[in-house]
């Protein structure tokens, strides 16, 4: 969808297909116990080598959604000057005229599971970018695409996530 | 060791998941945050997320609701189910220390691709949707 409205310009359109700095991620044992630990996952695969290589696993296992560690994480990891008053990190959008973002639909599809010491290559881009009239005014919808990739060349994680912004 | 999961072929649209209770805390909305590597203040600051943001508590991470549900999806699958697919959608925000009631049904299952899809969300005290996912896990 290309429709424009008045906080989607055409300068703002131009940013589909925006590839960001590409990403390579150390995924370490304790990163995925602190992320499983948080959610009060029980599973030991998530905790214990052991558990995990009884289950047929090389190593400790990230659950499922722990693909949000990996599209945050490197975002916010900046100085603490250059987080906005509220904690946010400041992001790098197409020029939009906006007061405030949300996050809106998170679509990932799951591929070869991440494992304790895995090095994950992560190429972010955005995928489309469309305005809609909402009940209070223009919208615009920003949608990000995040393709996570193993060393092996196996793909781990295919995500789309929109952040809604008016 | 002998995996213990649902029968595929016991699966019926339409069955709804055994649903369950989540009540996070400050200590969850904390260890979460940090855990993905952000300091938004909305989750872990109260003056701040009250006074400044006006939310009426500290807010819950859609993420952190997601995993929720990703969890009742797996726990109630069994052993080496895999989730293949996951989409979700935040409806209205959740608040810190109030219950989330996490609630699932069957709406298709793929007896060849040995796929199976539901529907799970979240809901408070009022029965609000708050959170809605699709969640498809795929059997071995």
């Amino acid at each position: 969808m290309t429709a424009s409205n008045d906080l989607v310009t055409p300068e703002a359109l131009s940013w589909i297909g925006h590839r960001y700095p590409d990403r390579r991620l150390t995924v370490t044992e304790l990163q995925i116990q602190r992320f499983s630990h948080s959610t009060r996952e029980t599973n030991p695969v998530h905790f214990d080598g052991d558990a995990a290589r009884a289950a047929g696993y090389p190593d400790v296992v990230a659950p499922p959604t722990f693909y949000v560690m990996l599209r945050t994480a490197p975002y916010h990891t900046v100085p603490l000057a250059q987080l906005g008053q509220d904690g946010y990190a400041a992001e790098d959008l197409p020029p939009i005229p906006s007061i405030e973002g949300m996050a809106g639909e998170d679509r990932v599809e799951l591929g070869a599971e991440i494992i304790a010491g895995d090095v994950i290559f992560v190429v972010k881009r955005i995928a489309d970018l469309y305005g809609k009239r909402g009940r209070s005014g223009p919208l615009a919808f920003v949608v990000f695409e995040y393709e996570m990739t193993k060393s092996s060349g196996e793909r781990a994680v295919l995500e789309r996530f929109t952040r809604v912004l008016r | 060791m002998t995996a213990r999961r649902r029968d595929l072929a016991t699966i019926a649209v339409g069955a709804l998941l055994p649903s369950e209770e989540r009540t996070p805390g400050p200590v969850d909305l904390f260890a979460f945050t940090s855990a993905i590597g952000m300091a938004h203040r909305i989750h872990y600051d109260q003056a701040f997320t009250v006074g400044v943001e006006r939310h009426r508590a500290l807010v819950v991470p859609g993420p952190l609701q997601a995993a929720y549900l990703t969890q009742l999806v797996r726990v109630w699958a069994g052993d080496g189910i895999r989730v293949a697919r996951l989409a979700y959608r935040h409806l209205s925000p959740a608040f810190v220390d109030e219950p989330l009631r996490c609630l699932g049904q069957v709406t298709a299952v793929d007896a060849r691709l040995k796929q199976v899809t539901c529907k799970v969300w979240t809901e408070n005290g009022a029965r609000e949707v708050l959170t809605t996912s699709e969640i498809t896990l795929r059997w071995p």
